[in-house]
């Protein structure tokens, strides 16, 4: 069989890859860019990147007394402080949210909260707060256990239960294709108001 | 075995100049060269009608324009105007939905008639190739085209269509744990390593720093993908304003493509005849007629409601989201293409029927009944998401099975290569089980995912693992495995009769 290659060639090959390489990511990387809009200045080191942590704009609050009851809920729209550069300008970032207070209660007392962004970690539909058991079962293709409260997500069935914790917190996946449990906003209670500050890094979709 | 040796085995640019122009000289958009073949074959019309309807459907699109306003604002009320008070919009836009529906039925019915009637043998691969690809323009067309209405539907088909993609920079990850799955089996069969390791009643596997690994692997493609096609993070006025000229932009570029290779070779768009032409336009007048065009509710981005439901050419896959994690489901979303694509190299044989092809029957059948159930599963809504994986699993691999077992049959009495193929089948399909918490059974030594925190990790390998044997299998069965003299003539004296 007669020689196809010569070494030479191969290393022809080998040194044209980052030449070209270069060549072509110059040349590509502003097209990719203006396709691409975001927030921020052109951030390719790691110390320019704004810290991936939605801040609100105004602190979304609720008073205590709003949850009278275990299992009461409240939904809320955050809106984060970063905004985002669309075709029609800086646009702010909404992200649907829900409270819920829980029937067990803090070390003091107080009852505790669970506050999860109702973008669903799966593929970004909203999720809602199903309290009634035989919705769930009916709709959602999970049969609760009794006194179990769950969110459950429209489109691809996932079911979160606020009571079990996985490795990333509260809301475990009992039911659907979930990777993981929903986002959680940091909040804190004191003097009788549920104030919502921030999101969990990486919450946004 | 050198490195000179390897190079001068590889393909010479002569080789693959001639493969290209091979491949290129037998270019086949609409069955243009197949005329009067449908005298004999009726499917040899689809190429005809599957001309008609993109026509139809682009004509009536460019009558849409007049009216349509591409704005978040108004796009719903100028949709509705057209529906009930531009004179005769209602007909327009239904027979622009029902002409691209028919379109995409057409292609569908014309890759499966493809792959039934062996067209892309004898150099004719990239026919199928066209096809697909206007299937894919079809797929795109629908889904832009359906967000133009901005509706609930429509909105949220997108959202996901959207954001599946992110799932892509996960893929190099899994590929780490694989390789982490296979250390760690060294590591216990005594191989010495300085590599941290997690503690004993951790599982004692090797020590991933996932931040670090991410840094490196994770080159963003599936989220610069989703940014790219979204124009951002959410869906919004600039979303709109892409697939408005999207919708538009591809189908004005396959057609530039279409008329200049017509150009070229003079060949006629239309084969058979316009009698017939003009009872498929009747037809999607009609069905515009007697089943208007949806609208839907107004999209709100603050509410998903329940059920929801994409495309009924989507709805199979948006039911295979519900049952596997999704990274594998982007995966498998990928590799369903790649195997339209590149099934039809494999098949080098000389035989045209599709039964002496068993291979490519039972997986031409496996893709249509997954379609068809899956389909019929989530518009009954009768799936039991936790429940169901492993009787389908099962299904399709059993379905691939019996083709691999009956093309070994063809090829003589290879009956402890039949067993192993059995085998591999076998033990794909029990791990598959294995993974399923609610039909445990007992074979949890066979794979160690104790240091895997998450099972997901565990059934993509499986899953990696299952693809490369059954792709080794198929390749091993239709390249190297010797055909039996005698079906080998007899198909010849078959093909001479006929």
């Amino acid at each position: 069989m007669d020689m196809k290659f010569e070494k030479r060639d191969l290393i022809k090959i080998l040194l044209s890859i980052p030449v070209v390489g270069t060549v072509a990511s110059v040349l590509l990387s502003p097209f990719v860019r203006y396709l691409k809009p975001s927030s921020g200045p052109i951030a390719t080191l790691e110390v320019f990147k704004t810290p991936d942590k939605p801040q609100a704009i105004s602190i979304v609050s609720f008073p205590v007394t709003d949850f009278p009851t275990p299992w009461s809920f409240k939904y809320f729209m955050f809106q984060e402080a970063n905004r985002e550069y669309t075709s029609v300008g800086n646009q702010i970032k909404t992200i649907p949210g829900a409270a819920v207070r829980l029937p067990v209660n803090e070390a003091d007392g107080k009852p505790k909260f669970v506050v999860f962004s109702r973008v669903c970690p799966h593929l970004g539909c909203v999720f809602n707060f199903v309290p009634e058991e035989s919705e769930v079962a009916k709709g959602y293709n999970y049969t609760p256990t009794s006194g179990q409260k769950v969110f459950a997500c429209p489109c691809h069935l996932s079911v979160y239960d606020p009571m079990q914790e996985d490795t990333k917190g509260r809301g475990k996946v009992v039911s659907g294709p979930a990777p993981r449990s929903p986002f959680k906003f940091n909040f804190s209670v004191e003097n009788g108001v549920l104030a919502i500050q921030s999101l969990e890094s990486g919450g946004i979709s | 075995m050198t490195l000179t040796d390897i190079l001068s085995k590889l393909p010479s640019i002569e080789q693959i100049k001639k493969f290209a122009q091979d491949k290129l000289k037998n270019i086949d958009f609409f069955d243009e060269t197949y005329k009067d073949k449908y005298v004999e074959n009726v499917w040899y019309k689809l190429g005809p009608v599957q001309w008609l309807t993109w026509m139809l459907t682009i004509l009536t699109g460019v009558l849409l324009i007049g009216f349509y306003i591409p704005t978040t604002e108004q796009a719903y009320d100028s949709i509705i105007r057209i529906q009930a008070e531009v004179p005769f919009g209602w007909l327009i836009r239904g027979m622009h939905k029902y002409a691209a529906d028919a379109f995409i039925i057409i292609c569908t019915m014309k890759l499966y008639r493809m792959f039934i009637c062996a067209d892309y043998k004898g150099n004719r691969e990239l026919n199928l190739w066209i096809c697909f690809f206007l299937l894919l323009l079809g797929f795109y067309s629908g889904l832009s085209g359906y967000l133009l209405i901005w509706n609930q539907r429509a909105f949220w088909a997108t959202k996901v269509f959207a954001t599946f993609p992110g799932y892509m920079d996960q893929f190099g990850l899994n590929l780490a744990f694989l390789g982490a799955t296979v250390v760690n089996k060294l590591i216990e069969w005594g191989v010495p390593s300085s590599l941290p390791r997690l503690p004993v009643e951790q599982g004692g596997g090797i020590l991933l720093d996932m931040k670090l690994l991410n840094q490196y692997i994770n080159f963003n493609v599936g989220m610069t993908t989703q940014q790219i096609l979204l124009g951002g993070s959410a869906i919004g006025q600039a979303t709109i304003t892409r697939f408005y000229s999207m919708h538009m932009a591809l189908s004005t570029l396959g057609l530039i493509v279409v008329e200049l290779y017509f150009y070229s070779n003079k060949k006629k768009r239309f084969n058979i005849p316009w009698t017939e032409g003009f009872m498929v336009i009747a037809m999607v007048a009609i069905a515009a007629t007697v089943f208007p065009a949806e609208m839907g509710s107004r999209a709100d981005a603050a509410v998903t409601p329940l059920p929801i439901l994409s495309d009924w050419y989507f709805l199979a896959l948006y039911q295979m989201y519900k049952y596997i994690e999704p990274v594998l489901a982007t995966f498998v979303t990928m590799l369903i293409p790649a195997t339209v694509l590149f099934l039809p190299f494999f098949d080098t044989s000389k035989e045209i029927h599709i039964t002496k092809r068993p291979i490519i029957m039972s997986v031409t059948i496996m893709g249509f009944i997954n379609f068809i159930v899956f389909s019929v599963l989530i518009i009954l809504n009768i799936a039991n998401i936790n429940n169901d994986p492993p009787f389908w699993v099962a299904g399709s691999v059993i379905i691939v099975a019996f083709g691999v077992y009956f093309s070994c049959l063809q090829r003589g009495n290879n009956y402890w290569k039949l067993l192993l193929t059995f085998c591999i089948f076998l033990g794909l399909y029990l791990s598959r089980i294995h993974t399923q918490p609610y039909f445990g059974l007992p074979l949890g030594g066979l794979l160690d995912t104790t240091f895997l925190k998450d099972g997901a990790w565990g059934r993509m390998w499986i899953f990696y693992g299952g693809f490369a044997t059954l792709l080794i299998a198929v390749l091993y069965i239709e390249k190297f495995l010797p055909k039996k003299q005698e079906s080998l003539e007899s198909s010849a004296v078959e093909a001479s009769n006929a």
